[in-house]
């Protein structure tokens, strides 16, 4: 580089810097300016899907986490967890070795008052037959009450006590994410107000700032996506001079194909304006948590080996409970072929309904955010095994899930307002739990050293743009040319981060009315010679610290929508049951060994070693000519 | 015991304490008489919350009707090893039924047998933290 060119490229880094901070995002509430502000965007880790002692199956289950705890022990203090002894003491500790950047806790929404009053002594209802069911056979209670409806009778009458009731663990949950805010130039932490809406599809509300409404609305009075979408622009965006939300749908996976549906409640198709309304809202999707991968699902839509990755081998949360409901996921249960559905919606109406970016998170259901460490897994309660005041001697959570993954957020600064406007814009980036720096930018025309400079991101923004955006109108005759860089996870104390095997660009493209799919490795090699001892654990590794690639797309047509989305794909490592299953001194080979609930460890179906992952969200291209 | 003292008393021991598999939510692999306890239940907190959603109903058919299978069941097989001691004397055979009773029970309340996930407290159950 002469220097001439480098003057240039300082002058661009110096404009694009003062540009992108005075422009980047809307700010909307008072606070100090944070010390550490990059405008060329810094990966925040984070966990958006949180329950607590509020959520009903996970006080069910012995959950006793508040929402204040929880965020502690997202900054790295440890908490008590079930069982609990007679005295009420935790037997047992768990802690995230490093801190989140951000969190938010986002318990079930649908039947927090019922939850309050049983578990509140004094209130009204607190005694009724319901309440003493819930304490003393709280299993059973959680398939009764969830079964039952909005209509209790220990609610008193039109339910006012119920509903009275329900503003209490709102208030605590508003009150302990503010309290957790580092609203300090350090900046350390950052916290949202949020909580699960919960039916057969299920979607998270995140809220920008501490400006919400005073009600969480859920499934039970609001029962479809586009009932709740009207009730928050009324209680939010209309009533609340800086309240502002995304949704996000999680568990497509086990959603019995109804996430990505293109119809109203009506039956009615999509129009432009639905589509337009479906991706302004839900700009977003949990792509990997504690039930599984919603990426895709290998034989369903697709023969890529790499969607067999903790795929949970159901399509319907209730065939869990009920084994002869057990039927494969069909395709449309996943955000790749909802991605391909996006781009058909597009040539049908002119508007996408599912232009989304994807994130990780746990869905824990311990209180536990970022717990998502594959060593000492101890499950995430939920819809897994119950713990009451004994720890059984089994495997800790049903065998098809896994520890969650990560949210991770490129923006300028830790605060609300940097980290909400990324999720608008969709630059984040799902991770099955390792910390994988991730980034991805598409162009026109990068220059083909740009894997080895230093300024790759400013180089990135300014040629192009990052994850989650639309590439800009083609150039003449030329192809779209991405830049896909992978840092592996640096590790902690107890587990070493995991070198990178190989990173991909996944393609898919609409032609003559169907959607085809491409999968280009563009670093690394599917010919790995990397390998796990299953009975200890140790690996060996043939992997990259980095992997860098500039890919150009050689099948371009610049008629043909099209989106495009990075995976990058660690070294095998043990999984979680694994794990546990060793620790138990379980052997497959010493049929003596094995004991009573202990018997899917042996199960030859079931992954003993897992290649940990990131995904980007896509970046897409728009034809000129709209359909 | 008269013959049909043994008969009962075998379909009662049986009822509280053979491990059978049900459905109600989950599968479970307990005593009828636990599944007879979570169905009275249901009905009682159906009644006095008035009445409520399909699911509510399904659990109540699913137990009832299970319930009503396994005690006609255990009352065939309750008859049947009642057969078997039949030509023994209503002593001997009072002595049989006690001592059947004795082990069984025993081996319930000290073993874990029941497969009891319903249960927040225990996944494996013996007889008494069935009943906890």
């Amino acid at each position: 580089m002469t220097t001439r060119q480098r003057f240039l490229a300082l002058a661009l880094l110096l404009v694009l810097a003062t540009v992108v901070r005075t422009a980047a995002f809307e700010r909307t509430e008072t606070r100090a300016a944070c010390l550490d502000f990059d405008p060329l965007r810094r990966p925040y880790f984070g966990d958006l899907h949180v329950h607590t002692r509020y959520s009903l199956d996970a006080s069910t289950q012995g959950t006793r986490t508040s929402p204040t705890q929880a965020y502690e022990f997202a900054r790295g203090v440890p908490i008590g967890i079930q069982p609990w002894g007679d005295d009420g003491t935790a037997q047992r500790q768990v802690r995230i070795e490093r801190p989140l950047d951000f969190a938010a806790v986002t318990d079930h929404a649908e039947y927090f008052g019922e939850t309050t009053i049983c578990n509140t002594p004094g209130m009204e209802g607190h005694d009724s037959l319901m309440c003493r069911l819930y304490r003393g056979w709280p299993r059973l209670a959680f398939f009764l009450m969830n079964g039952r409806g909005p209509q209790f009778a220990f609610c008193g009458e039109d339910q006012a006590a119920c509903r009275a009731a329900d503003a209490l663990p709102w208030a605590d949950m508003r009150d302990a994410a503010e309290a957790a805010y580092d609203r300090t130039p350090a900046c350390s932490f950052t916290t949202f107000v949020g909580y699960e809406w919960t039916g057969y599809t299920h979607r998270n509300v995140i809220f920008r700032n501490a400006d919400v409404p005073s009600f969480a609305p859920s499934k039970i009075e609001y029962p479809h996506e586009t009932d709740l979408w009207n009730v928050l622009d009324k209680s939010c965006r209309d009533d609340l001079p800086s309240c502002d939300f995304v949704v996000i749908p999680h568990n497509s996976n086990i959603s019995k194909s109804t996430t990505f549906q293109t119809h109203n409640p009506d039956g009615s198709a999509f129009s432009a304006a639905d589509a337009r309304r479906r991706a302004s809202n839900e700009p977003l999707v949990e792509i990997m948590q504690h039930k599984g991968s919603s990426e895709c699902f290998t034989g369903a839509g697709t023969a890529d080996e790499l969607c067999g990755f903790e795929n949970v081998p159901y399509d319907d949360l209730a065939a869990r409970f009920v084994p002869w409901m057990k039927k494969p996921p069909a395709a449309d249960n996943f955000t790749r072929t909802a991605l391909g559905i996006g781009l058909l919606e597009y040539q049908r109406v002119g508007a996408n309904p599912f232009p989304f970016g994807v994130i990780g998170s746990t869905d824990t259901h311990l209180g536990t955010p970022g717990l998502v460490d594959e060593v000492g897994y101890p499950g995430h309660g939920g819809a897994g095994v119950p713990l009451g005041d004994g720890l059984p001697d089994v495997l800790l959570d049903p065998i098809e899930y896994n520890p969650g993954g990560l949210a991770v957020i490129w923006a300028e600064e830790n605060s609300r307002d940097a980290l909400f406007a990324a999720m608008q814009r969709r630059e984040a980036y799902a991770t099955s739990g390792p910390r994988i720096v991730f980034r991805l930018f598409g162009g026109w025309d990068y220059p083909a050293d740009l894997c080895v400079r230093a300024d790759l991101a400013a180089v990135g923004y300014a040629g192009g743009v990052p994850m989650g955006g639309n590439l800009p109108p083609a150039a003449a005759d030329r192809s779209p040319v991405f830049v896909a860089q992978a840092v592996k996870d640096s590790g902690d104390q107890i587990t070493p981060g995991t070198p990178l095997q190989r990173m991909q660009i996944i393609k898919l493209w609409v032609e003559d009315g169907s959607v085809r799919e491409q999968i280009a490795d563009i670093a690394g090699t599917a010919e790995s010679t990397a390998s796990v001892d299953i009975e200890t654990c140790v690996a060996s590794h043939s992997g990259a610290d980095e992997l860098c690639a500039l890919w150009r797309d050689p099948d371009f047509d610049a008629s043909l929508p099209a989106v495009y989305y990075g995976r990058v794909i660690e070294d095998p490592s043990c999984r979680w049951s694994t794990r546990a299953c060793n620790r138990a001194g379980i052997r497959c080979d010493e049929p003596a060994s094995m004991r009573r609930g202990w018997e899917e460890c042996c199960d030859e179906s079931q992954p003993r070693v897992i290649q940990e992952r990131a995904w980007t969200s896509p970046i897409w291209y728009t034809p000129p000519d709209p359909p | 015991m008269s013959l049909r003292a043994t008969r009962f008393t075998l379909w009662v021991l049986m009822f509280c304490t053979a491990p059978v598999p049900y459905m109600l939510g989950v599968v479970e692999t307990a005593p009828p008489i636990r599944l007879l306890l979570f169905t009275a239940l249901t009905v009682a907190v159906r009644f006095s919350e008035g009445s409520g959603g399909y699911v509510w109903t399904i659990f109540i058919l699913l137990g009832v009707v299970q319930i009503a299978l396994y005690a006609v069941g255990l009352y065939y097989c309750a008859s049947l090893v009642s057969r078997t001691v039949a030509r023994a004397t209503p002593l001997r055979r009072g002595a049989a039924v006690a001592a059947i009773a004795i082990v069984v029970v025993v081996i319930a309340v000290s073993y874990p047998i029941y497969e009891t996930p319903m249960s927040s407290q225990s996944i494996h159950s013996t007889l008494l933290q069935v009943f906890r």
